[in-house]
């Protein structure tokens, strides 16, 4: 094999900045490069920062401008280990050429070790924001028979051979409308996986209001991992969480997380917090749910797509979200710098990311890692979809539609055309939310336009964090992030 | 890597040499690459046009920063005029000077 002319030499075409691959920049005195394609972080020195300028400033750089640039700045051994290394990233390329783009993997097994199940569409809560398609009050709601879940859960045991662990995710409507299912589930679920020597998971999100005493004590026995929805104080909560008859829920739903944390001893107990017009003050929303009620993380989902206009945010509250956001990760970064975990779910999440250097093709693992079933035993993306008009891929007891599931996810990692395409964070966000683009576009596949800019924003932020974080207390991410990462 | 420092896992893993990521060739045109890249036989127009052919191209293309152990002296450090007034290799190839090792 011969290689090709050098860009460099006399008759070279010189050398330009790849700019759809580095992300440039500066925090706290220090130079960073983001690499895109990868998600690797790198710090640069002075002599590589200086290099970046004299690309950047420049649309070709030839061997004259750089013996002009640094003659008497830096030496020649010096200056060619600088570009050699840019170069081995594909940060500076020839004029012309273009970055390589990830092809879409043919996606043909799904290795499921995540399956959600619609328990009941009904709700003893009619939340303004609800997203849900098919939420109706629990005695009209879709319930699901044993049977069906049964099949669901054998699939989750096929589909799953090569894992040791699955997850069984109960979700609604309010899944505590459907209690004695769950029951008879769960005890069938244990007894499957002890005997083909898998172990098994729960989780459970819960509108709170149907917890007792008795019924968190068995959460507590088969190792629930529970979540709360909950939209921070009585003032912001009852905003939008009210009864079917429209009534306050406030009180009844604090009441019963106090008695839950106080109690439940498995894992940690997280809020989960919808963020909608009105409701934007992330900072005290997480100060009432963490240090006031107890809760062990809070997270924080911001509402900008659903049918009832009225309650998304606009774009000015919207900036204002993430501008609290920030403030709160500002929070989350002095106390990892005291060692502490503040507990904001999002910002963990987004420092894991980091810390990682994770370069996603797909947004999340709907799809591949998860279902949803519905009541009738339809395969869905996710617990959003069901009993919503997208087609479902396959039954629990028909199997996945492999062919169908794979095409739409073959479909979701080609960016091309897209704006995503040239995006710096399209290997973190890569795309968003499915049911955001889904509800708000009436395509999963249309970028979350909306707040892209914003969401790059919180992503520069989430790096210049983890420099700070990595430069202080770096046995940090160790101690807290990994821990998360590892099994219960 | 001396000038740029890894602070993530990945970019430790791409120091490292570790990089998970196998990139296809389809839209690297021609030139030096770090992708994987099947072999230089033909181009990405199926023709040779775009390739080191011929040799004259590998002289100076070869030889600087490139890896590809082109017999030249060794230009950056020890002969920088070697190649003084032989701007094109295919017009100039006459007047290269030689060179020979000192005792």
């Amino acid at each position: 094999m011969e290689r090709p002319a050098d860009p460099l030499s006399a008759d070279g075409a010189g050398l330009c900045l790849a700019r759809d691959v580095v992300h440039d920049l500066r925090t706290g005195g220090r130079r960073l490069l983001f690499h895109v394609p990868t998600s690797a972080l790198f710090e640069l020195d002075a002599l590589a920062g200086d290099m970046l300028d004299l690309f950047a400033t420049h649309d070709v750089v030839g061997p004259d401008d750089l013996r002009t640039h640094f003659d008497g700045r830096a030496g020649p051994a010096a200056v060619v280990e600088t570009l050699s290394e840019l170069l081995g990233l594909g940060a500076l390329r020839a004029p012309g050429e273009r970055a390589a783009v990830r092809a879409p993997m043919a996606v043909e097994r799904f290795p499921l070790a995540t399956l959600v199940l619609n328990v009941n569409t009904g709700c003893n809560l009619s939340c303004t924001y609800c997203y849900k398609e098919d939420l109706t009050t629990p005695a009209k709601g879709k319930r699901m028979t044993f049977a069906t879940a049964v099949d669901a859960f054998e699939l989750l045991l096929r589909e799953a051979a090569s894992r040791e662990r699955v997850n069984l995710v109960f979700f609604g409507g309010e899944p505590l409308t459907n209690v004695p299912l769950i029951r008879q589930v769960v005890e069938y679920a244990e007894r499957r996986a002890l005997e083909v020597e898998k172990t098994v998971d729960f989780t459970l999100t819960t509108n709170g209001t149907l917890l007792t005493a008795e019924l968190i004590a068995w959460f507590d026995a088969h190792r629930f991992g529970l979540t709360v929805s909950m939209d921070g104080p009585r003032s912001l909560h009852d905003r939008n969480r009210r009864t079917v008859g429209g009534g306050p829920t406030y009180d009844v739903v604090a009441e019963r997380a106090r008695t839950l944390l106080a109690r439940y001893r498995s894992r940690p107990v997280g809020a989960r917090v919808t963020l909608t017009a009105g409701v934007t003050d992330v900072v005290g929303i997480h100060r009432h749910l963490r240090d006031e009620l107890g809760f062990f993380e809070v997270g924080f989902s911001p509402v900008t797509a659903g049918d009832a206009a009225g309650h998304n945010l606009d774009a000015h509250e919207l900036a204002a979200v993430f501008s609290g956001m920030r403030r709160l990760g500002e929070d989350y970064v002095q106390g990892a710098l005291r060692d502490e975990n503040i507990g904001f779910s999002n910002m963990h999440q987004l420092l894991t990311d980091v810390a990682h250097g994770m370069a996603k093709a797909l947004p999340c693992g709907a799809g591949v890692g998860m279902l949803a079933v519905d009541g009738d035993g339809g395969l869905n993306l996710c617990h959003r979809f069901t009993g919503s008009s997208l087609p479902t891929f396959g039954t629990v007891a028909g199997g996945i539609d492999r062919a169908r599931l794979g095409a739409f996810l073959e479909a979701a990692q080609d960016r091309a055309g897209r704006p995503c395409e040239t995006c710096r964070i399209r290997h973190l966000c890569a795309g968003g939310c499915y049911h955001e683009s889904y509800a708000r576009y009436g395509d999963p596949l249309a970028p979350v336009a909306h707040y892209c800019e914003l969401l790059r924003e919180w992503v520069d932020f989430g790096i210049a964090a983890y420099v700070r974080i990595l430069e202080h207390n770096p046995g940090f991410f160790a101690r807290h992030l990994e821990p998360r990462r590892a099994p219960a | 890597m001396k000038h740029l420092k890894p602070l993530n896992d990945k970019a430790r893993a791409i120091e490292a040499g570790r990089t998970p990521e196998v990139q296809p060739m389809q839209t690297v045109p021609a030139g030096c690459s770090t992708v994987f890249d099947p072999g230089w036989e033909v181009d990405f127009l199926g023709g040779v046009a775009s390739l080191c052919q011929p040799m004259e191209a590998d002289l100076y293309g070869c030889s600087d920063p490139c890896w590809w152990p082109a017999q030249v002296p060794d230009t950056l450090n020890t002969y920088p005029d070697w190649n003084k007034g032989a701007d094109s290799a295919q017009r100039d190839w006459r007047v290269l000077g030689s060179v020979f090792p000192k005792k």
